[in-house]
């Protein structure tokens, strides 16, 4: 059983990917995909962690719950 | 005022990689031409750090990929403005010519390793601090258990699946080791085919097509 509810659907270009769950976009468009590095990237203050922010803020809503009887 | 960055394509494909497409907040998407590149992006006061964002990121580069060869960017990407934008690009342009012509017409599948948290449980705290601790490492040792297990079926369902993909590449996600293929897009259904095969015999769940964000990474220039 996959778990989270599936990505918004592309907009209207093609079919949405196969057994997607939230997890797995999340994964990808927080963890992968090209980066340029240095310092000529970072036009605004603090950009690197604003992004490391992203991360922990998006992550944090699909952390499992535990507990439980 | 800022960019927020979500694909590079080639220049000649700048109109129709991004022709009515909205993105984060339904923002109208744009491309910045950068040399032989172009910028995919739209503009923002402030992006918004929060999952909404990240999917939308997300469906854009979707749409994107959809239309033409790009090379996804990761969700976060901002820059001030089209110039520091453009000068960045251009540090990068050789290395960001090499990869969209690598990742070029290419899209991503991976299979997931099903993995089952079987850990013992801890002991009663009534047994105290070195039980507890000889526990830990017993739930260690099970986990690393699971996981090369786990790793190990990757393995296989790659050697298996190979002959239908350009490249793979072995990573972990948020629910345990994957493994992705980068396939061409006239070859995406035919690997679909046979990972959903695969997965039928149980231990491992497909995901994609996706744009090839597992393979989309800059890497330093080996030394002459």
């Amino acid at each position: 059983m996959t778990g989270g509810p599936p990505p918004p659907a592309p907009q209207g270009q093609r079919p949405a990917p196969d057994e997607t769950t939230l997890v797995d976009v999340l994964d990808r468009v927080l963890d992968r995909g090209v980066v340029l590095q240095g310092d000529l990237l970072l036009g605004v203050a603090g950009v690197d962690l604003i992004h490391v922010g992203l991360r922990l803020i998006v992550r944090s809503v699909d952390a499992p719950v535990r507990g439980g009887p | 005022m800022t960019l927020q960055v979500y694909a590079y394509t080639r220049a000649a494909d700048a109109v129709v990689g991004t022709d009515r497409l909205t993105g984060i907040a339904g923002a109208a998407v744009s491309s910045i031409v950068a040399g032989p590149l172009a910028v995919v992006v739209s503009q923002h006061d402030h992006v918004p750090a929060e999952r909404a964002a990240a999917l939308a990121h997300a469906a854009t580069v979707d749409a994107v990929t959809a239309r033409v060869a790009a090379v996804p960017v990761r969700f976060g990407h901002v820059v001030a403005d089209a110039a520091t934008l453009r000068a960045a690009v251009a540090t990068q342009a050789p290395r960001l010519e090499r990869l969209l012509a690598d990742l070029g017409d290419r899209l991503e599948v991976a299979l997931h390793a099903e993995v089952t948290d079987r850990r013992p449980p801890l002991p009663p705290r009534a047994q105290g601090g070195r039980a507890y601790l000889l526990g830990r490492l017993d739930q260690e040792r099970a986990a690393r258990q699971v996981e090369r297990a786990a790793r190990t079926r990757l393995a296989e369902a790659a050697r298996t699946l190979g002959p239908h993909a350009v490249t793979t590449s072995h990573t972990s996600g948020s629910r345990g080791p994957e493994v992705c293929f980068l396939v061409e897009r006239g070859r995406v259904d035919e690997l679909l085919a046979a990972a959903r095969t695969l997965a039928a015999e149980g231990g491992v769940r497909v995901s994609g097509p996706w744009p090839p964000y597992s393979f989309a990474a800059l890497h330093e220039e080996a030394p002459a």
